[in-house]
């Protein structure tokens, strides 16, 4: 089975930074879009992480 | 604010007739193929798991647990994350083997119909409350919409007419769009258009509410910023942290939805979607979910800015009716219309396809006669309109009584108790049928009783442990969660660990799982070329449906329906199991390609499907990484290696199937490798068919120039087995051939054999001339004094006759040495320019000479020009020869010509005759020396191959046309020799 390592990476820095993510996202006052941007900020990891891979791939 | 019906009415119709039209452009290929083939169509047709609930429910749901709301897009965006550790592998066996639901999966994997028949009833309990949730939420939307002022302050109650005939209009939209059988790509474009266009209208319309709640209510993102800093309590809310069971039972429960939700599955897996396309979708769709839920808290605190009487639920809506734009109210309730009808149509359709493989199917089948494509279809139509028919009365029963977010909920938790088999599909292969559907039994009886039956009822068992759970209704969706999910995956593992798995299943499961060692075995089947499977399968299809489904397998596999070979039958066994699947259901199919097309029972050790693991490697090759790339470099060396040998290779199976026919044995044979390989050795063309197959079954390990007759030649073949063919190494799956072609070297051998003969006649006749010669000699001068001695008469007719006896012999003698010379001294005189016409003039000269022989007239047609490189002397030898022998075998009268022409480098010689011709069987004998057919003693059988000797010697060549082709009778001898660079001699 072929795991993607940059997804491993994601899931390494989602488990450690989870609990500052949390702060971070709670402490915003009125920025209640924060949750969003660490949306945006997965999805353009996630697109870095996928160029490149050929179609073919299970 | 309020609308008549009679207004709201138009615009529903114009939207679903929009829709229509799009399904029925996409139908008719009005819209490009490629388009249907791009990510973002499928991105946005998986946009149909956005359904009414996204539009009202999910304002509700923030209402009540702030971010909690992001669960519901995070557990999607999620799954999509992970695509390639879930969605792909499911997508690859849905590819392979045309599943389309979760129930098809499960029954496929633990090869059970009682998995299926639970899946689809689980799923119909389950589904039938969200289908009644879409339909009371465009029926209070439009409740809301034409309710008057007076009214606003009073709980919104349902519009019933316009939900039936929204029901009606869905019912039209599946029979016409999604009933269909589909084409080669496995999708229903017309269906696909209709709710990537739902889903984009969606998007846009959430955005323009959230602009109008922004900047419409609000007047701008600082304004909302400052009336959030003047609502406190609103951040609190939205902050307040959700209890960590709920949060994670809520995400898990969306994460699933992609995998259990069978119209999110379908237009997932089922609509042609492939891995290029779902990569980009593993940011796309999040992209997608994004946008849809950037509006949902603008929309929320704008309904609470302005003081709406309406639930949270209903916000989107009240934002038109707060700001007074009929515009937007209309839009809302057009996009809860199109949220709701996608949702609903794919549903429905899912569901019923999942019925009909799972609850009709292997309960009742049509007769053989019947035309099962049209009784699947009616069938189907039947199914769609009871689904929607129960959808409605559901709603009416449900109506009032519980609210959109209740609906949704129990609906997810229902869909959730397939995710343990889901999983154990792809990561667990001990898991077995008995532990899945214990498992499934124990969590479905606990959501039934926990979450299914308080919504209909009000009496429930369970309330009081419900009320005990938590007070939110999040909590409570939490604990129901955890708890029949729990149950069942406990249950799951714990029964599949006691009980035993049958082979069956494992083999499926190694289909299946993603490290998969499965080591495919060969078998053969019992039936032997396609006519035969068409008639076998004509018991179950009937004949018509039978010949259209072995067509359609053998024209997907480029197979000729005349291929015998085992592996085609095999490969065309599968493709048929795997088409009926799409059209009746995994089980049903399986169990009629078990029952008509079975495999031969018995047979010798289980052999391994060489074949079938190189097409796989070949398939993943991409994907291998480390040590599993290496091997496969090293395998591919190996094999390139073998296929290049300069000998012929072939590698048989233990049964006598051919597994390897390297290039040599292509070239060797004749047989292309596709012809052979998969074909039992048996069944090869003659004569290797006998060759191998003899060789195949002889304990010999090796054999020696067999001679064989191939297209008209014969030819010599050595062969022999590999050292483990012998027995060396047991573990060894049948035998390796290598072929060898010895043609060559027989040939040369017989050649040299002969070269060697013709050297000791040459050797024979020297001696025998000069032994002979001189006792000749002495005889000859005796009868010659035996003249001058007597005048007797008789002595001296004696003496002439010994005389003239004396010079045949010396004629034989010197033909003798002659032929000796040439034969095997070879006087290697230089050859020089001869002219050939002056040569063929004074052979004639010198032939008209014999008064006794034939009259014939010779003609020399020599052009002037010709000038060969030859010895003079012995090409009017070899002109002697041939014009005597032409002579001897032609009539009185007759005509001998003798040409030369120039041919490129070569000059052609042509000596023809009138005579009788030399028959075909003679024609290659006649070069052999002492072979003549002339009466004895007249000839000595040596001219030919005189002419022969000194034409090899020349380089030239020689050649026989007898009867002539433009005479038809008489002989032509042709002669090429090289031309001299020098003219006119």
């Amino acid at each position: 089975m072929y795991i993607n390592p940059t997804l491993l990476l994601l899931l390494a820095l989602m488990f450690v930074f989870a609990p500052t993510i949390q702060e971070w996202v709670l402490s915003g006052g009125t920025a209640w879009y924060r949750p969003y941007l660490i949306w945006v900020l997965m999805i353009c990891f996630i697109y870095w992480s996928q160029r490149g891979r050929s179609d073919n791939e299970f | 604010m309020s609308f008549e019906l009679i207004e709201l009415l138009p615009a529903g119709i114009a939207y679903l007739a929009l829709l229509f039209g799009i399904a029925h452009a996409g139908d008719r290929g009005w819209i490009p193929e490629r388009v249907f083939r791009h990510p973002l169509v499928y991105v946005l047709s998986l946009g149909v798991f956005a359904s009414a609930y996204s539009v009202f429910g999910i304002v509700g749901l923030a209402h009540e647990t702030g971010y909690g709301y992001l669960s519901f897009y995070a557990g999607v965006a999620g799954t999509f994350l992970f695509a390639p550790l879930l969605l792909l592998p499911i997508l690859r066996i849905c590819r392979n083997f045309q599943l389309d639901s979760v129930a098809d999966l499960l029954t496929f994997r633990f090869r059970s119909q009682a998995a299926g028949t639970v899946v689809s009833l689980t799923m119909l309990l389950a589904m039938l409350p969200l289908l009644a949730m879409q339909v009371q939420a465009v029926s209070e939307t439009v409740a809301v919409l034409t309710r008057s002022s007076a009214e606003s302050g009073q709980p919104v109650r349902s519009h019933h007419l316009f939900a039936a005939l929204f029901c009606l209009a869905l019912l039209v939209f599946a029979i016409l769009f999604g009933s269909k059988r589909r084409g080669t790509e496995r999708r229903h474009n017309g269906l696909v258009a209709a709710i990537a266009f739902e889903a984009t209208f969606k998007l846009i319309v959430m955005l323009a509410l959230g602009a109008a709640a922004v900047y419409g209510v609000f007047g701008g993102f600082g304004a909302l910023e400052e009336w959030l800093s003047n609502h406190p309590e609103q951040l609190e809310r939205l902050r307040a942290p959700m209890s960590e069971d709920a949060s994670r039972s809520q995400l898990l429960l969306f994460f699933s939805t992609v995998l259990c939700m069978p119209h999110v599955f379908h237009m997932a897996f089922a609509e042609g979607a492939t891995p290029s396309t779902m990569r980009p979708a593993s940011w796309g769709v999040s992209i997608y979910l994004l946008l849809l839920s950037l509006p949902i808290l603008p929309i929320l605190w704008a309904g609470i800015a302005t003081g709406s009487a309406l639930p949270p639920e209903y916000f989107p809506l009240a934002l038109g009716i707060g700001l007074d734009s009929p515009a937007l109210a209309l839009l809302t309730y057009l996009v809860a219309l199109s949220a709701a009808s996608g949702a609903t149509i794919v549903v429905t359709l899912a569901l019923a396809s999942m019925c009909l493989n799972h609850l009709v199917l292997p309960f009742y089948q049509p007769r053989s006669s019947t035309n099962i494509y049209r009784w699947l279809l009616w069938i189907r139509r039947l199914l769609i309109a009871t689904i929607i028919l129960g959808a409605y009365l559901l709603y009416r029963v449900l109506a009032q009584r519980q609210s959109a977010i209740g609906l949704g909920m129990t609906a997810y938790i229902g869909t959730l108790q397939f995710v343990p088999g889901i999983l154990a599909t792809l990561y667990w292969p001990r898991a077995n049928r008995i532990g899945l559907l214990a498992g499934m039994a124990a969590g479905i009886a606990v959501w039934i009783a926990v979450g299914l039956l308080p919504l209909v009822s009000d009496v429930s068992a369970m309330g009081m442990v419900a009320e005990w759970l938590g007070n939110s209704r999040a909590d409570i969706g939490g604990a129901i969660t955890v708890m029949s999910l729990g149950l069942n995956a406990v249950v799951f593992l714990v029964v599949s660990l006691l009980t035993p798995i049958s082979d069956e299943e494992r083999s499926a499961a190694e289909v299946c799982s993603l490290d998969d060692l499965n080591r495919p075995a060969r078998h053969t089947l019992a039936v032997r070329d396609a006519t035969e499977m068409k008639e076998r399968l004509a018991e179950a299809l009937g004949p018509a449906s039978a010949e259209r489904e072995v067509n359609r397998a053998l024209a997907e596999l480029k197979l000729s329906p005349n291929d015998r070979r085992p592996l085609a039958m095999r490969r065309l066994r599968n493709r048929l199991e795997v088409n009926l699947s799409g059209l009746m259901g995994p089980a049903v199919a399986h169990d009629i390609v078990n029952r008509l097309l079975p495999y031969r029972s018995g047979g010798t050790k289980r052999t391994e499907d060489i074949a079938l693991i190189e097409a796989r490697l070949e398939r993943y090759q991409s994907s291998l990484t480390g040590l599993a790339a290496d091997l496969d470099s090293l395998r591919r060396y190996h094999r390139q290696t073998l296929q290049d040998l300069p000998i012929g290779l072939c590698a048989l199976g233990r049964d006598g199937e051919v597994l390897m026919w390297n290039q040599a044995m292509v070239t060797l044979t004749g047989i292309p490798w596709q012809d052979v390989v998969g074909s039992d050795v048996s069944s090869l063309p003659e004569p290797w068919n006998k060759l191998l197959h003899d060789f195949f079954e002889s304990p010999e390990p090796h054999l020696h120039k067999a001679r064989i007759e191939a297209e008209g030649h014969r030819r010599w073949i050595s062969l022999h087995k590999t050292l483990n063919s012998l027995g060396a190494d047991s573990a060894s799956d049948g035998q390796v051939i290598v072929a060898e072609d010895m043609t060559e070297t027989q040939l040369l051998e017989e050649e040299l054999i002969h070269s060697e003969r013709l050297a000791s006649i040459g050797r024979l006749a020297a001696g025998v001339a000069h032994e002979i010669g001189n006792p000749v000699t002495g005889i000859a001068c005796l009868a010659q004094n035996l003249k001058y001695d007597t005048d007797n008469p008789e002595s001296l007719q004696t003496a002439s006759e010994i005389l003239e006896q004396t010079q045949r012999i010396t004629r034989i003698v010197q033909s003798l040495v002659n032929f000796a010379h040439a034969g095997v001294e070879r006087q290697r005189s230089e050859p020089e320019p001869v002219a050939v016409a002056a040569c063929a003039d004074e052979a004639i000269h010198l032939l008209t000479l014999n008064r006794d022989a034939t009259e014939v007239t010779f003609r020399n047609e020599c052009a002037a020009d010709v000038v060969v490189m030859a010895d003079h002397q012995r090409l009017q030898q070899v002109f002697i020869n041939l014009l005597s022998n032409a002579r001897d075998a032609s009539p009185a009268g007759s005509t001998i010509t003798v040409s030369a022409t120039i041919e490129g480098e070569r000059a052609h010689l042509c000596v023809t005759d009138q005579g009788s011709g030399i028959p075909e069987t003679y024609q290659e004998q006649v070069f052999e020396p002492f072979f003549t057919t002339k009466d004895p003693g007249k000839g000595t059988g040596l001219g030919l191959a005189l002419v022969y000797g000194i034409l090899d010697e020349w380089k030239g060549e020689i050649f026989i046309e007898s009867p002539v082709r433009e005479q038809g009778f008489g002989t032509r001898i042709h002669l090429w020799l090289p031309c001299s660079s020098v003219t006119g001699v």
